[in-house]
């Protein structure tokens, strides 16, 4: 189990390392789309070279994979269809394709469709290298690799992923850049399919990095976040799946997406947070606003009388007696004992001042 | 006579003040232009009168009753910008689009909602592009497809929000014209403005609103005055605009 | 010539170009709110749904496994909006999540199935034709709820036509002649979860978002008019799925839902390229 566990923490660092650009520049379907067709290429590179362990599948998965998004900007360039529409096309062609290729020629092999999606982490540690699981191997050549490009473009990612105008201007060579990291997520994606399946493969790419995104500003610990967060995701996933006998790619998908929905709620920006926060300024303002109501509407006994406020102000007798109270309390109003009308104390007239300057 | 009636108005969004206390009277048979700043919530006014938006305190009514009573005697020109342009759609159905509140739901339109289409479309010098695509047309003409959408409403009350905005000279004034003439028959105009140098030709009264309502008057006493340096410089309110 | 007349080819021919006939219409609205890949992250959503319903009522009658991935659908597309309306992340992101992790659940689930010796006695092989899908597992009942739901879809569609039509083109101008968006967004949804739900077992959670999404881009190629559109994109799904079934029963291992996808996207090439030409001599 150490080394299932080690092959998967492994993946998930090795696809979380590109995961915040991805999600940053709204490419996460575009992963969706690569996980699907890439089998397009496994499945014509198989038919060649007759070999599931072959570095072959590796690369034509890669051409699959940056085809499908050339073909699709390629459409949407020429402005035949929309972006999003142009991928809807392409990789459900691709994967139609492929799955008729497979359940054609291919009954017996491994490359069993059901394995495509989901992968079994559990045959990770039968296939070895260097007395190592050989996904292990791989997956952490290719972390180096995706870290290495990280490193190496940091800055120029970063720039490009924030402001692409401002990358154009400066004559970064965005297409470039955008080329190698759809081309790494290909690669990324296909070497990870053998152990993890292309479900899990979009949801490492995509899930952990957006939580981290929700805890931090910074891009950089963004992106380590991300890596802590998959790699915590894999081990409860993993456990879980372990203790009920389920399936290891399947709970820790869905673990990742439980996490998300946990840091949308708690982190400090957080919808709890906003909740309160938009409860409290409710409140302020329409204090505020029976100030302002006041200060405009001076001496007026039909809009200030104590009994008339409300109606002009369209509040229950509840709501407006509520805040009129507390601003009472509050020392920052008055009721005028002659006219029977509200009027600003000192306290409320400098609020008044306050907001005028806004 | 009054067609719309401000009372004590505020509007939020999320936790942000768009419009504070605004008391306001817009009266029957006059062209208004509201006139204010970007961000100054020109737009959400002219949504609260609509109901789109619900108001944190205050209340409106249209002629001296509720909107709901009075949705069939409006007619409103949504920026166009909000609009989804890609839909495949041809003209002359999005100016039957005008016809729907009449129709009813379920019922297609009759010989005579097409009439009215085509009168509207003609009004607006638009009658050789029925059948064109709606995004084939430019923005002046899209403009005066929408103007003929709000005229086979038959509405007593017209509100715009930025009608002229991005439109050539030539349709602009076909547009202008025709206010003029729904003025004559007694309707009631409100626009959102953005060009200060056209309030003159083609506006009766100006509400200036900078979140607070700044002033209310007639064209020329707002371009006399010093109302309009003030709401475009400063945020806040001047006692006696209120 | 036999082969078409036969009961089995019939049956299924029928039924797919019901569903897709239908799924089309939906889509083309779908679409053009802007929603089509809403539609896939769906897809895949509403799978837990069907194993969760096989193990409440243990059987595998289609339609509690529908009324499964109907809810599951519903309850994705509420948990898109939350992630997408309540945090900065933004949809494209919320759609990749949901779909993994929705998904995922449906594998967990479909994982303890297998595992667990309270179903040993329930049939559950056909769990599985609801990713890829398959016709040849079609039975009777089940053509009759494509064709009865498929119907009411259509039927809604049509009786909210001018509403749908004007709600997605200015939504703002819907309101101000009292139109409920709210209502007709909610109309347009429901309609769209069900057609996904009917068409899982044939089309699969994978591709099923495909005919919704490509039928509309033929059909754009060649009018730019709604109502032309939507005859278009139906003609073209009816066509493309009577070809598909046709080609998976005479060619042996070809999948139903994959081979009609590939008929569809094969079309909508021929269709750019029409274009094109087109667009030259003009």
């Amino acid at each position: 189990m150490f080394e299932v566990l080690l092959v998967l923490v492994t993946c998930s660092m090795a696809c979380g390392i590109l995961g915040p650009f991805i999600t940053l520049r709204k490419l996460s379907m575009i992963t969706d789309a690569l996980s699907h067709s890439v089998l397009l290429g496994i499945a014509v590179a198989f038919i060649f070279v007759k070999d599931l362990n072959s570095v072959l599948l590796l690369i034509g998965a890669a051409c699959f994979g940056v085809l499908t998004v050339v073909f699709s900007e390629f459409l949407s360039n020429y402005k035949l269809v929309k972006k999003d529409d142009a991928l809807g096309l392409v990789f459900p062609l691709f994967f139609s394709i492929a799955i008729i290729i497979i359940t054609k020629y291919f009954k017996n092999v491994h490359l069993d469709i059901d394995m495509v999606l989901m992968g079994n982490p559990l045959f990770a540690p039968f296939m070895r290298v260097f007395n190592l699981p050989k996904s292990l191997v791989i997956m952490a050549t290719l972390f180096l690799i995706n870290l290495s490009f990280v490193l190496i473009f940091y800055k120029i990612l970063k720039v490009s992923t924030f402001d692409e105008e401002f990358s154009k201007i400066q004559g970064i060579n965005y297409q470039l850049i955008f080329y190698i990291l759809i081309i790494l997520t290909s690669i990324t994606s296909v070497a990870a399919f053998d152990s993890v399946g292309a479900i899990l493969v979009i949801s490492f790419f995509i899930s952990p990095s957006a939580s981290a995104y929700l805890l931090t500003k910074d891009l950089k610990y963004t992106i380590i976040l991300t890596l802590i967060i998959g790699a915590i995701n894999t081990i409860i996933g993993t456990f879980i799946a372990y203790k009920y006998n389920i399936s290891i790619s399947g709970t820790i998908s869905f673990i990742s997406m439980i996490n998300v929905l946990i840091a949308i709620l708690f982190n400090k920006k957080g919808l709890i947070f906003k909740i309160i926060q938009k409860q409290k300024n409710k409140k302020q303002f329409s204090l505020d606003l029976i100030l302002i109501h006041i200060y405009r509407h001076k001496e007026d006994p039909n809009e200030l009388g104590i009994s008339t406020i409300k109606n002009h102000l369209n509040w229950s007798k509840n709501k407006s007696d509520l805040f009129l109270i507390e601003l009472l309390t509050k020392n920052m109003i008055y009721i005028d004992k002659k006219t029977s009308i509200y009027q600003l104390s000192e306290l409320g007239k400098e609020r008044i001042k306050e907001l005028l300057k806004l | 006579m009054r067609a719309i009636h401000i009372e004590d108005l505020t509007v939020a969004y999320e936790e942000n003040p768009v419009l504070w206390d605004i008391d306001l009277d817009i009266y029957k048979g006059n062209i208004t232009a509201i006139v204010g700043p970007n961000g100054a919530g020109k737009s959400t006014l002219l949504k609260a009168i609509l109901d789109f938006v619900k108001p944190l305190s205050g209340r409106i009514s249209i002629f001296d009753s509720s909107l709901k009573k009075n949705l069939d005697k409006i007619a409103y020109v949504p920026q166009r910008s909000n609009v989804n342009w890609d839909f495949p759609i041809k003209v002359f159905d999005v100016v039957l689009m005008g016809r729907y509140k009449e129709i009813g739901w379920f019922k297609k339109p009759s010989k005579i909602d097409k009439d009215i289409a085509f009168n509207a479309l003609k009004e607006m010098g638009l009658e050789k592009y029925i059948d064109r695509q709606i995004n084939e047309l430019s923005g002046g003409q899209k403009q005066r497809v929408f103007i003929a959408r709000a005229l086979c409403q038959n509405a007593e009350l017209l509100i715009m929000d930025e009608p002229l905005a991005g439109v050539d000279q030539y349709s602009e004034k076909i547009i202008m014209n025709k206010m003029k003439e729904l003025q004559k028959q007694g309707k009631t105009i409100v626009c959102v403005h953005h060009d200060l140098n056209t309030l003159k030709d083609y506006f009766d009264r100006v509400v200036l609103i900078n979140r607070y309502l700044v002033a209310h008057d007639t064209t020329e006493n707002i371009l006399n005055s010093n109302h309009l340096t003030k709401a475009y410089q400063e945020v806040g309110f001047d006692e006696t605009a209120a | 010539m036999k082969l078409l007349l036969s009961y089995d080819f019939l049956v299924v021919a029928i039924a797919t170009m019901i569903l897709a006939g239908s799924s089309a219409i939906i889509g083309c609205f779908s679409v053009y709110k802007g929603q089509s890949l809403i539609g896939d992250s769906i897809g895949h959503s509403a799978y837990p749904g069907i194993v969760l319903a096989y193990m409440i009522t243990f059987s595998r009658d289609p339609f509690y496994l529908m009324i499964g991935a109907f809810i599951f659908g519903i309850i994705a597309y509420a948990v898109i909006q939350f992630i997408s309306n309540n945090s900065k992340i933004d949809l494209d992101a919320s759609l990749a999540i949901v779909l993994t992790g929705f998904f995922g659940l449906g594998i967990m689930l479909k994982t303890y199935v297998q595992g667990n010796s309270i179903y040993e006695g329930a049939v559950q092989s056909g769990l599985k034709t609801y990713i890829f899908g398959s016709a040849s597992y079609i039975m009777k009942s089940d053509i009759y709820i494509i064709s009865i739901l498929s119907i009411f879809v259509l039927s809604l569609c049509l009786l909210f036509y001018k509403e749908l039509v004007l709600n997605i083109f200015d939504r703002e101008f819907a309101k101000s002649i009292g139109i409920n968006n709210i209502l007709i967004d909610i109309v347009l949804l429901l309609m769209m979860i069900v057609m996904i739900s009917v068409g899982l077992k044939m089309v699969g959670a994978i591709l099923i978002s495909s005919f919704l999404v490509i039928p509309c881009i033929f059909a754009n190629q060649f009018s730019k008019n709604i109502k032309n559109v939507l005859f278009i994109a139906f003609l073209m799904a009816i066509f493309s799925s009577f070809m598909g079934v046709y080609l998976s029963v005479v060619i042996k291992g070809f999948s139903t839902g994959p081979s009609i996808v590939v008929v569809m996207s094969f079309l909508t090439l021929l269709s750019f390229i029409f274009k094109k030409l087109r667009g030259k001599n003009v």
